[in-house]
């Protein structure tokens, strides 16, 4: 089973994880005998199981520094924080007034969530924090005794490095500051809220937005076939049709429309190119897809045997195999022929390995890496010179509204 | 990094490559630095789809009226990143440079 679909399964129904970034200055090294000095907490994000929610801005904090509770102190301490002792024994707040109000903050903030302590490490931030909410809080921990999230041991599983590995140091380089660690709490709290972001479901956002796109483009892809059953019948047992594009990929929008080619694997006449439009035409409006649309210079039907013969031929680009060939394999999904679709599939990557069993020790596809960066090229020079001779379409040239490199990049 | 882990591709890997759509490929990364630059394409991805998602004559009017994608080289410029993080490990050199010369 998908992992996907297995943690799915495992997760629905679940609370959500309402995460709190923290960050402690202190001049010593345990609470008791020694003190915390400040503390900061960032709202750094929400992970209900199936996708991470981050803030826009990670601007709700608070800020406190609090009067010492004991003589104790370790001077070492104190010349890393830079935090006057002195000074904060007379305008420091009381411990009891700044860990009730982060209580009450936190609960605020987090909502119907649970609130998670974050921290990158978070042993010594959660003892300290832990320790001052259960002495000093009107109403405990928010965090309860156990609800905490180390970056440390995310990012050591993550990249399967050891613990003692997995320090700051091992992020890369943009998710860390370019700046020397402050040791102002405030400021780091923030930092390791931007690394939480990142570490703690590893995708961010984007597993949502695109688990999103997946879900809706599975729902409809599921739905075309029984929007197609003339369609199917035609192809009973001799061909398949696939989509491409971006229900290819599986990340279609509202306003995707339906790419798809058809491949028959028999020496029979191809099924007529208006018949098949006809039926496509017919399932897109059901389900309120932007119709398929294909160029009669652009014949999406085609014989197997040609999309595998024709592989480096004169004849490929313009009879439009070498394209329904590149995408059948980068990003295609099948929607009528399975077992058809799947015969395509090996028969053309067994074309593209000819030479493999010669060389299974050391082969690289680089015939097909060739192909497909010719195929990407193919497009932009097309999209080129199509919108120079077409200026009437409106359609943007890249050279002239856009950079070169735009094209280049889409 | 098929060709950096395994030294060779094989049909039957490659068949399973099929199998993801592209955005899955890139999640499949879960190393790091590789996976802090596939989220990276991820992430440009997703705003480039949420940019991109409307009507054909909206688009055409965005890009005439010069409200052009946000930073356009970002997305190509990640991907680039992350292959080259990838190519320049000396098991892949070879394919990397027919990737890119």
């Amino acid at each position: 089973m998908p992992e996907n679909v297995w943690s799915r399964q495992l997760t629905s129904g679940l609370s959500e994880d309402v995460y709190f970034s923290a960050d402690v200055e202190t001049d010593g090294p345990i609470p008791g005998p020694f003190s915390m000095l400040s503390f900061a907490i960032v709202y750094a994000g929400r992970f209900d199981g199936r996708g991470f929610r981050r803030p826009a801005a990670l601007d709700q904090h608070i800020y406190a520094e609090l009067k010492p509770i004991s003589e104790e102190f370790e001077p070492d301490a104190l010349r890393v924080n830079r935090l006057d002792r002195e000074r904060l024994g007379r305008e420091g707040q009381e411990p009891n007034v700044a860990m009730s109000s982060a209580s009450a903050w936190i609960r605020r903030v987090a909502g119907e969530g649970r609130p998670v302590l974050v921290a990158y490490p978070l042993s010594f931030d959660w003892s300290w924090l832990y320790w001052y909410f259960i002495q000093f809080s009107n109403d405990g921990s928010p965090f309860n005794h156990s609800r905490c999230y180390d970056i440390k041991t995310a990012v050591a599983v993550k990249s399967r490095r050891p613990i003692v590995d997995s320090g700051r140091e091992a992020l890369p380089s943009f998710l860390r500051r370019q700046d020397q660690h402050s040791h102002h709490a405030l400021d780091d709290a923030i930092e390791q809220a931007r690394s939480s972001q990142t570490s703690s479901n590893g995708r961010g956002q984007t597993v949502s937005f695109l688990e999103q796109r997946r879900t809706e483009t599975n729902r409809r892809l599921k739905e075309l076939p029984t929007h197609l059953s003339e369609l199917a019948r035609l192809l009973d047992g001799r061909g398949c049709l696939y989509v491409t594009g971006s229900y290819g990929r599986r990340d279609a929008g509202q306003n995707s429309d339906l790419d798809a080619f058809v491949v028959v694997d028999d020496d029979r006449d191809l099924p007529d190119h208006a018949v098949i439009e006809s039926h496509l035409g017919v399932a897109t409006k059901a389900l309120k897809i932007k119709p398929f649309k294909a160029k009669p210079e652009h014949p999406v039907v085609h014989h197997l045997t040609d999309l595998v013969e024709e592989i480096g031929s004169e004849h490929d680009d313009h009879k439009n195999t070498f394209t329904a060939r590149l995408l059948l394999l980068l990003e295609s999904q099948p929607v009528l022929g399975v077992d058809v679709y799947e015969r395509a599939l090996a028969r053309v990557i067994d074309a593209y390995w000819l030479d493999y069993t010669e060389h299974c020790r050391d082969f690289l596809p680089g015939f097909l890496a060739n192909d497909i960066l010719r195929m990407w090229r193919t497009f932009c020079v097309n999209y080129e010179a199509r919108t120079e001779k077409e200026p009437d379409e409106n359609v943007p040239s890249a050279r002239s509204k856009t950079t070169s490199s735009n094209t280049a990049d889409y | 990094m098929v060709v950096r882990d395994e030294g060779a591709v094989s049909p039957h890997r490659m068949r399973s490559i099929v199998g993801e759509s592209p955005t899955e490929r890139l999640e499949q990364i879960t190393e790091l630095p590789l996976a802090a630059l596939a989220l990276r394409v991820l992430s440009r991805y997703e705003t480039f789809l949420g940019y991109s998602d409307v009507s054909t004559s909206e688009l055409e009017r965005r890009v005439l009226s010069g409200e052009t994608f946000p930073a356009p080289n970002e997305l190509g410029d990640c991907v680039f990143d992350l292959l080259r993080e990838i190519g320049t490990d000396a098991r892949v050199l070879s394919f990397f440079r027919l990737l890119v010369v």
